[in-house]
C-alpha cells in the first residue's frame, strides 16, 4: 500500500508530459516546453552533486558544454548516426568529470566552487584554441537534425524534440528519485550532514562523490547534445555565465536537495524569463528579486513550500 | 598469540600536543575490555587510532593478524572492526531505517541488510517503532540506540563503543546497558569506554585505567578490588564512596 502511494504519481507525471504539447500547440509554447524539459533535466543532474552531495560543483556547466560540442563535432565531421552521439556525449562528459573531480579530492566547500568554475572557463579556451575542430569563436553551424525514420524531429512545431526532451526528463527524474533513496543517495546525505560518523561507518567520501559526479556529468552531457540538435548550432555560450545563473536560479528556487524541486524551478524560471523577454535588464532584476523573496519566505525553495502545505495531511494519514 | 587486537607502543597527538605516550593494549577473541579514566587523557584518541580515524605517530596496531597501517577506515569496517563514536547528531535527514540500511551497505552487507534490521529491532524494540522517523527528531537515548544499531548492522567482530551513555538519564542508561549486555554475547570482542565506572565494570571482563596517555592500572572487572583501586587512583588515596 505504501509502495503504491509512493509510485502513484509517476503515471500521472507521464500523462501530463504526453498531453502538454497537444494542448499547447503554438510554436512559441512548444519551444518553451522543450526548453523546460532540457533545463529540468540539467537542473536535476546538477542537483545530484550540488544538493544531495553538498559539493560546490560549478563544473556541471562544463559537462553540459562538452556534451554539446561532442555532439556538434561528431555530427558535422564524421558520418556517425546523430542518435549515437547522445550516449557518446555522455561518455565524453564523464571523462571530463574525472578531471574536474581532482580538486574535490582535497579541497572543501567554496574552494571546490572556485576550482570547478575555473574548469568550466578553461573549456572555453580549449574550444577557442582548437578552432579547426570546434570552429573557434564562430562555433559550429549546419549541424544535421535528428530524424526518426524519414521524419525530422523539427516537424509539426518541433514535436519530436519535445517528446525526446520529455522522455529524457522523465528518465532523469526517475533516476534521481531512485538514487535519492538508494544506499548511494543515503550515504551522500550522511557525508554531507556528518562526515566523521559516515567515515566511521565505512563510507568513503571520495568514492561516493566520484560516483555521483560521474552520473551527474553523464546526464549533463546528454542534455548538452540535445541542446546542440535543438538549436542546430553550438557556440561557447554553452559554457557561459548565462546558463550557469539560469540553472542555479532554478535549483535554488525549486529547492536544492529535494528530488522534484529543480523541475518546479525550471518551469517557473523558464516561464518568468520568457514573460519578461522585452524587459531588458529588468528581466534579470525581477528574476533575482523573485528568488530572494521565495527563499526568504521558504528557505527550502518551492519544494519546501509544497512540503509544508502537504505536511498536515501526512500527519493525519500516519 | 591469538589476540584479535594488539596495540603496541602507540604514540599519537594533535599538532604539538602529545596525547598517547607509548600505550600498549591487547584484546582477545570474545573478550570485553573497559577503558576508564578522566576526560582528556587519551581514551578517545586511542580508539580513533585503532579504527584509523586518526593517524598514530608511532607504534603498531595489529587487528585479526594483520597490520592496520595504511588501511582505510572503510577497509577496516569491512573486516569487522566497528567503531561507534562518541555522542553524535547522527544523520538528521535519514530515517532510522535508512540510517541502518546505509550502514549495512557501507560495510558490505547489502544483500543481508534485512536480517540485520530484524536483529537490531530485536535488540532495540524502540527503534522498530521509530523506523520511519528522521533520526534528527529522536531523543538522546534513541539516537544512541541508532548509533549502536548502525554498528550492529556492520556485523562487528570487534565493537568499539565510545561513551554510549553520555548525557543519558539513569533510566535510559540502564535500558541501554541491558542492550549492550545482550550485544556482548553476539559480538566477538568489545572495547567499552564510558564515564560510568560501574557500568563499564559490569559489562566487561577486564579494565584499564588510562591516565596521561598511558595505562596506569589494569585488573579484572568482577572484583571489588578493581573498584577500590580505581577510587584511590581518581581520588588520591581515598576509597570512600563519594556519591
Amino acid at each position: 500500500m505504501a509502495n503504491l502511494r509512493t509510485w502513484a504519481g509517476w503515471p500521472a507525471y507521464a500523462i501530463v508530459l504526453a498531453v502538454l504539447p497537444l494542448v499547447l500547440t503554438d510554436p512559441h509554447s512548444r519551444l518553451l516546453l522543450i526548453l523546460i524539459t532540457m533545463y529540468g533535466m540539467l537542473a536535476l543532474s546538477w542537483n545530484l552533486t550540488l544538493g544531495f552531495a553538498g559539493i560546490f560543483n560549478f563544473a556541471q556547466i562544463g559537462f553540459f558544454g562538452i556534451g554539446a560540442y561532442t555532439a556538434g563535432i561528431l555530427a558535422t565531421q564524421t558520418g556517425i548516426d546523430p542518435w549515437l552521439t547522445l550516449p557518446i556525449s555522455a561518455v565524453s562528459a564523464v571523462l571530463a568529470s574525472l578531471v574536474a573531480f581532482l580538486p574535490v579530492l582535497r579541497l572543501r566547500g567554496i574552494y571546490v566552487g572556485l576550482a570547478t568554475y575555473v574548469f568550466s572557463q578553461l573549456c572555453i579556451y580549449l574550444v577557442l584554441g582548437q578552432a579547426g575542430l570546434t570552429g573557434g569563436a564562430g562555433g559550429i553551424v549546419g549541424i544535421p537534425r535528428l530524424t526518426l525514420g524519414e521524419t525530422s524531429l523539427r516537424a509539426d512545431g518541433r514535436i519530436g524534440y519535445y517528446f525526446l526532451g520529455a522522455a529524457l526528463l522523465f528518465a532523469t527524474t526517475l533516476l534521481v528519485r531512485l538514487i535519492s533513496r538508494s544506499t548511494l543517495g543515503l550515504s551522500l546525505l550522511a557525508i554531507r550532514d556528518n562526515e566523521a560518523l559516515a567515515t566511521s561507518r565505512g563510507v568513503s567520501r571520495v568514492r561516493q562523490h566520484l560516483i555521483i559526479f560521474m552520473i551527474g556529468a553523464a546526464l549533463a552531457g546528454v542534455a548538452g547534445a540535445f541542446n546542440t540538435y535543438l538549436n542546430g548550432v553550438v557556440s561557447t555560450d554553452v559554457f557561459g555565465f548565462g546558463y550557469l545563473t539560469l540553472l542555479l536560479s532554478m535549483i535554488f528556487l525549486g529547492g536544492s536537495g529535494s528530488v522534484y524541486g529543480p523541475i518546479a524551478g525550471a518551469v517557473v524560471v523558464t516561464l518568468v524569463t520568457d514573460a519578461l523577454q522585452d524587459a531588458g535588464a529588468w528581466r534579470d532584476v525581477t528574476v533575482a528579486l523573485l528568488i530572494l523573496v521565495v527563499l526568504w519566505i521558504a528557505p527550502k525553495g518551492l519544494a519546501g513550500l509544497a512540503r509544508r502545505a502537504i505536511a498536515p495531511r501526512v500527519k493525519e494519514n500516519a | 598469540m591469538n589476540d584479535l587486537l594488539t596495540v603496541d607502543g602507540l604514540t599519537a597527538g594533535y599538532g604539538h600536543t602529545k596525547v598517547l605516550r607509548g600505550i600498549s593494549l591487547r584484546v582477545g577473541a570474545a573478550e570485553a575490555i573497559g577503558l576508564l579514566g578522566p576526560n582528556g587523557h587519551g581514551k578517545t584518541t586511542l580508539l580513533r587510532c585503532v579504527s584509523n580515524l586518526h593517524r598514530a605517530t608511532s607504534g603498531s596496531i595489529t587487528y585479526a593478524g594483520s597490520d592496520t597501517r595504511g588501511r582505510s577506515p572503510r577497509d577496516l569496517v569491512r573486516r569487522g572492526l566497528i567503531h561507534v563514536p562518541q555522542g553524535s547528531r547522527l544523520f538528521p535527514q535519514l530515517t532510522v531505517e535508512e540510517a541502518l540500511r546505509m550502514s549495512a551497505a557501507s560495510s558490505g552487507h547489502t544483500a543481508t541488510w534485512r536480517d540485520g534490521l530484524d536483529h537490531v529491532f530485536t535488540v532495540f524494540p524502540r527503534l522498530g517503532e521509530r523506523r520511519g522517523q528522521l533520526t534528527g527528531t529522536l531523543s538522546g537515548g534513541e539516537r544512541q540506540m541508532v548509533s549502536l544499531g548502525m554498528g550492529l548492522m556492520a556485523r562487528p567482530t570487534l565493537l568499539i563503543l565510545d561513551e554510549p551513555t553520555l548525557g543519558l538519564s539513569p533510566k535510559v542508561k540502564h535500558e541501554l546497558s541491558e542492550c549492550i549486555l545482550r550485544i556482548r554475547t553476539e559480538v566477538s570482542s568489545i572495547i567499552l569506554v564510558d564515564g560510568d565506572m560501574d557500568l563499564v565494570l559490569s559489562l566487561t571482563d577486564r579494565y584499564h585505567v588510562v591516565l596521561h596517555g598511558d595505562i596506569v592500572h589494569s585488573g579484572a572487572s568482577d572484583t571489588t578490588v578493581g573498584r577500590d583501586a580505581m577510587m584511590s587512583l581518581f581520588l588520591g588515596g581515598s576509597t570512600d564512596e563519594r556519591h
